[in-house]
């Protein structure tokens, strides 16, 4: 048995942080809520949670001073999982109430959904509940053991579009909406969805992406 | 395309999964943690729990219950009743809770949801709102789990607590609840054609045509299941039903005594009276069959 790796779960005052780690204990998966900057330093991978608006996310990350240890810590090549407004963060930038920059780790953009033109389908938003992740590629990492077009549980306004298509692994449809609901750029890895609170298919995501090399 | 949620209700008193009739009467039906554990299995896409007696004594007693089986359930959990202050809020989501749905102390103090909303998210509050019909055909409002009416009107209660930042609406129809009969879907369309969130629709579900009325007609974004699924998963107890010792989900050792009689009685004869029992996948593979979309696992 190999030992677990230490996940650090960045505490930047926006996201469900706790549900996130009750999903790791449930996987027997030691992790630590930390904004701690040589924590994170030390961490073998890190998450980065989020629910919120992404101006405010990224004020939080700025104002606790993370945003070099961060940047270190991709540099370093070590696994990171943004979710929900955590992959977002990880995009250039973002339209949500003006225009706010991002980490500009993946080359993308932030953008609203759209409801639906009178005469289609029209959708409420936020798009709250579960939907298919279908798999643009065959992600061996990451979907393990998942089977394509699983459920899993969606909660936001917002969404991202990749620059590079190649980065988008996962698309997902709501409405007349069809959006990048994961994405993977070397060490990078982004999910628009709740693994934490997704049942059993989300709990084998955040173990694939503890397995993760 | 549009998935609809399918959320199990259990209200809550005690230890117990109660289950009354127009939020009167209540009869104990087993351990909650039990039936919570059943319905995380069996594919329940969340789960709220309603603490019958919180707002009566000014407390609220699923802080523990919910830090339990937060550990073990990873789907999203909302806590309603009892919640009357921010610390509150804080307090709920910090044991487990995903979501709150606020209603008593919304109407007693409007900004809770404003401040709670701008705390921790729209996301996580949910305004619940308890609505009994009036002989002029419009709805009103009322608290304390359903024991007082307000006055206030429920389509402009309900685009008022959007307004304050509420993510979602909980509706319960007073006058449907635990009766069996259906869900109030003129109530429901109102409401879910006046706001821009979602409208969870809640109490009268007897028949799984009901659901998918609900959904057609009634225009609810999700639906709150509790009798249907309560008496499927307690029934096959029945024949057990001499004995206080057997493990299972209502025959848990603190339920109260008081219910023997009426669980004895198949359920003081509710089960054959109103309700259709149904799993939670037998209730989604038939909506599957008629046309609409629900996670399956």
């Amino acid at each position: 048995m190999n030992k677990p790796p230490t996940i650090v779960i960045i505490d930047y005052g926006c996201g469900n942080l706790f549900s996130i780690q009750r999903a790791l204990t449930e996987l027997d998966v030691p992790s630590t809520i930390s904004r701690n900057p040589d924590e994170i330093a030390k961490a073998d991978k890190i998450i980065l949670p989020g629910v919120g608006a992404f101006g405010k996310g990224m004020e939080n990350i700025r104002r606790f001073g993370l945003l070099e240890v961060l940047g270190a810590f991709v540099a370093s090549g070590r696994p990171v999982l943004g979710i929900c407004l955590g992959m977002q963060l990880l995009m250039r930038a973002s339209h949500e109430f003006g225009y706010h920059e991002g980490l500009h780790w993946i080359p993308g953009q932030v953008t609203k959904l759209r409801p639906g033109q009178p005469g289609e389908e029209t959708v409420k938003i936020p798009h709250v509940g579960w939907s298919p992740v279908n798999f643009n590629s065959n992600n061996d990492g990451l979907f393990h053991r998942l089977q394509n077009g699983t459920y899993m549980y969606f909660l936001h306004s917002y969404f991202v579009t990749t620059e590079n298509p190649m980065c988008g692994i996962a698309t997902t449809t709501y409405g007349n909406n069809v959006f990048c609901s994961a994405c993977c750029k070397e060490n990078i890895v982004g999910v628009q969805f709740h693994p934490e609170i997704s049942g059993p298919s989300g709990l084998r995501l955040l173990q694939n992406f503890v397995f993760l090399k | 395309m549009k998935n609809r949620r399918i959320i199990a209700r259990l209200d809550i008193k005690g230890p117990n999964l109660v289950k009354g009739i127009q939020f009167d009467g209540n009869r104990a039906l087993g351990l909650s943690e039990d039936f919570a554990y059943l319905y995380y299995q069996e594919g329940a896409d969340e789960m709220i729990f309603y603490d019958t007696v919180a707002s009566l004594y000014r407390r609220n007693n699923l802080i523990e219950f919910v830090t339990a089986v937060s550990k073990h359930i990873f789907v999203p959990l909302t806590v309603s009743g009892g919640i009357r202050n921010v610390e509150d809020v804080q307090k709920i989501l910090r044991a487990g809770a995903d979501k709150v749905a606020i209603n008593t102390a919304a109407i007693a103090n409007t900004s809770l949801i404003k401040i709670s909303a701008e705390a921790f998210g729209s996301q996580c509050v949910l305004a619940g709102i308890e609505a009994k019909r009036k002989e002029n055909g419009d709805y009103e409002a009322w608290v304390d789990y359903g024991r007082e009416p307000t006055g206030v009107n429920v389509v402009e209660w309900a685009q008022r607590v959007v307004d304050f930042g509420a993510g979602e609406i909980l509706l319960t129809s007073i006058d449907r609840e635990g009766t069996g009969n259906g869900y109030d879907l003129e109530l429901t369309a109102r409401v879910a054609q006046s706001v821009p969130v979602p409208v969870i629709a809640s109490g009268g579900a007897g028949r799984k045509s009901h659901v998918l009325d609900v959904i057609h007609e009634g225009r609810a974004d999700a639906v709150a299941v509790a009798s249907m699924f309560h008496y499927y998963y307690a029934k096959p107890l029945q024949r057990m039903y001499s004995s206080t010792n057997a493990d299972g989900l209502r025959l848990g050792a603190q339920i109260d005594e008081g219910n023997l009689e009426f669980l004895n009685a198949r359920y003081g004869g509710i089960l054959e009276r109103r309700f259709d029992p149904i799993s939670v996948k037998g209730l989604k593979s038939f909506l599957a069959g008629s046309g609409i979309q629900c996670r399956n696992m």
